[in-house]
């Protein structure tokens, strides 16, 4: 029996640095988060005419506050986004009945798909093939990754594997026990598992709500700005580069993001299965394996293939874009027993969007700041009036941020998808180098018979 | 041949017998190896018996209605292959069965498919594919197992 997925804590910054990106993302995210909220960043701008007041003290800290409940709000919508659809997938198949899936029996018929029985396995390996199996974000929460099994009457059944993806939780469904899955079910879950890492465009930190941001502002920079035509020429440019960002360059980012989900998906279960999986399909498997992954890419197929109402379908271009990826990275595996890294697959259009978002970004906390500068004088009845602006906003975040968390624990209690619970972990005491306990597994994967020793240690 | 095609009872088309859904999902594997690889027994063994597959919408999904599809219209036209050859039985008085019933039966299926309006998926499957109706027949005439063949 596996004996959980309790991660070693001492291997936490190991495990970050393996997904760099994510920490690249982390700087993305505050650096959006500033240009999303202009309260603080004008608050900024202000200082630098006030100097120091001991009023600051004051407004300093609530504008800190109230700029994170803010926000937090965001972040939680886009969690409830991801609720809703998982709340109308719940009633659309009520017929259906869904049953947790402990992770140890995924992790443990992963494993035993992956590695020769037979093979020693070393002390420790069964933590490490988790963390290199599991996102990221299992990593740190411990409880963030669900399977649930889907069970039908027989009459129906689904067409489709799913994963529901938020900052808190993901939620992963299935048509099979991980114990009944041949290795092609494998690379499937692992996809889905691709979804659920932070990593992942799904989890995006180009969240939606900005303009609630934009509205929450409002009242604050109604109170604190001096109105002159100056003030109203630098928020008129504040309004186009925010307009202009909301609704062109994030739009433009959404139609790439779901291509470049897909591939990042298809990138993370790649790297994790072993290459003998994919060593013995022909090029006319290969075609079917492709298209059954990708769709046929034609026009009258889109639609229902692959698109869903939340989403807009791939383009055919970016289809036919993604099955090229597929070949190719099949191909690398056939011919020199590694995949491309996901950083390498020319994505052109994409880079671009997230350069436009970046520096339309900055443009917005530079706008900003010299908004700021624009700010009255802070007379006494002003200053209350800040107080009680920013004091009142901080609350309206954090009671609608409360409301939607609400919604968390009403889907877990009502859809029963909690986990099941693990057995308990042994403490893994040595620290290993990322680099290490990588190479060690994919040894373990690819071990090809040069070892003889028959014992399968736990 | 008309009078087989007439005998060929399609009420029966989605009343599928355990044996028949075993025999069927047997013929998909042999005909698809990849593809009922990729679904999995359990999906496989759904088709097999003609159920209804519905899509997610929402999330991150694997959609793979494209191959469910195909997969159904095989099994669908091995079930009517199955029951053609139980109308010739029937119509033959029970004789034991000859090769020469083959290109009888290939026709009398092709005529029942072409005057069903619900079965025009069929009709373009074996017309983008002329010998799939063939390895069907050969399959279901000569595989082991083969239910109403005995």
């Amino acid at each position: 029996m596996w004996r959980g997925t309790n991660f070693p804590q001492s291997n936490s910054y190991h495990l970050a640095a393996s997904l760099g990106h994510a920490y690249r993302r982390s700087g993305f995210r505050l650096l959006s988060d500033l240009a999303w909220f202009p309260l603080s960043t004008t608050f900024v701008g202000a200082l630098f005419v006030l100097g120091l007041d001991w009023r600051l003290l004051i407004l300093l800290p609530l504008t800190l506050t109230a700029s994170a409940s803010i926000n937090l709000l965001r972040l939680f919508r886009q969690t409830s986004r991801v609720y809703a659809q998982l709340k109308e997938f719940y009633a659309t198949h009520r017929h259906w009945r869904f049953t947790p899936i402990p992770t140890s029996e995924y992790l443990d018929s992963l494993f035993q798909h992956m590695v020769i029985p037979g093979v020693e396995v070393p002390e420790g390996t069964h933590e490490l093939f988790a963390q290199y199996m599991l996102p990221l974000s299992e990593y740190y929460r411990g409880d963030y990754l669900r399977f649930i099994e889907i069970e039908t009457d027989e009459e129906t059944a689904p067409a489709t594997w799913v994963s529901f993806a938020t900052s808190h939780h993901a939620w992963i469904f299935l048509y099979e026990r991980p114990r009944d899955m041949n290795e092609i079910a494998h690379f499937k879950v692992l996809h889905e598992v691709g979804h659920t890492d932070p990593a992942s465009t799904t989890i995006s930190y180009v969240a939606r709500g900005n303009f609630t941001l934009l509205f929450a502002s409002l009242p604050v920079l109604a109170i604190m700005l001096k109105w002159e035509p100056a003030t109203v020429l630098i928020f008129g440019i504040y309004l186009l580069v925010f307009f202009s960002l909301t609704n062109f360059t994030l739009k433009q980012f959404d139609k790439h993001a779901r291509f470049k989900d897909e591939v990042f998906a298809d990138y993370f279960a790649f790297t994790r299965c072993p290459t003998r999986w994919f060593q013995d399909l022909s090029a006319k498997d290969i075609d079917d394996w492709v298209n059954m992954i990708s769709g046929s890419g034609s026009s009258e197929n889109r639609h229902t293939y692959i698109s869903s109402e939340y989403d807009a379908p791939l383009t055919e271009e970016q289809v036919n874009w993604r099955r090229l990826v597929l070949r190719d990275q099949i191909s690398r595996i056939q011919k020199r027993g590694s995949t491309k890294s996901e950083e390498h697959i020319p994505s052109a259009s994409f880079r671009r969007t997230n350069r436009l978002i970046f520096y339309q970004q900055m443009l917005l906390i530079i706008v900003s700041v010299v908004l700021g500068l624009q700010h009255a004088p802070l007379t006494t009845s002003r200053f209350v009036a800040l107080v009680v602006a920013m004091f009142l906003l901080t609350i309206v975040g954090l009671a609608m941020i409360v409301m939607i968390r609400g919604l968390d624990l009403h889907w877990d209690l009502n859809v029963k998808a909690k986990r099941v619970s693990e057995m308990p972990v042994k403490d893994q005491k040595d620290i290993e180098t990322l680099e290490n306990w990588q190479r060690r597994i994919r040894k373990l994967i690819e071990w090809r018979g040069e070892r003889s020793g028959p014992k399968h240690r736990r | 041949m008309d009078e087989i095609a007439a005998s060929i009872n399609l009420s029966e088309l989605n009343h599928r017998t355990d044996e028949q859904v075993t025999f069927i999902q047997g013929i998909l594997k042999d005909l698809q190896p990849l593809q009922t690889k990729m679904l999995g027994e359990k999906t496989v063994r759904a088709i097999s018996k003609g159920a209804t597959f519905e899509t997610i919408q929402g999330g991150r999904h694997l959609n793979f209605m494209e191959v469910i599809s195909v997969l159904s219209n095989l099994a669908t036209l091995t079930q009517i292959v199955v029951l053609a050859i139980l109308a010739i039985r029937k119509l033959r008085a029970n004789a034991a069965w000859k090769i020469e019933y083959q290109e009888e039966l290939k026709k009398a299926v092709t005529e029942k498919i072409k005057n069903h309006v619900e079965l025009s998926d069929l009709n373009s499957l074996i017309a983008s594919d002329p010998i799939i109706l063939d390895r069907i027949i050969e399959k279901v005439t000569t595989a082991p197992g083969s239910p109403e063949l005995k």
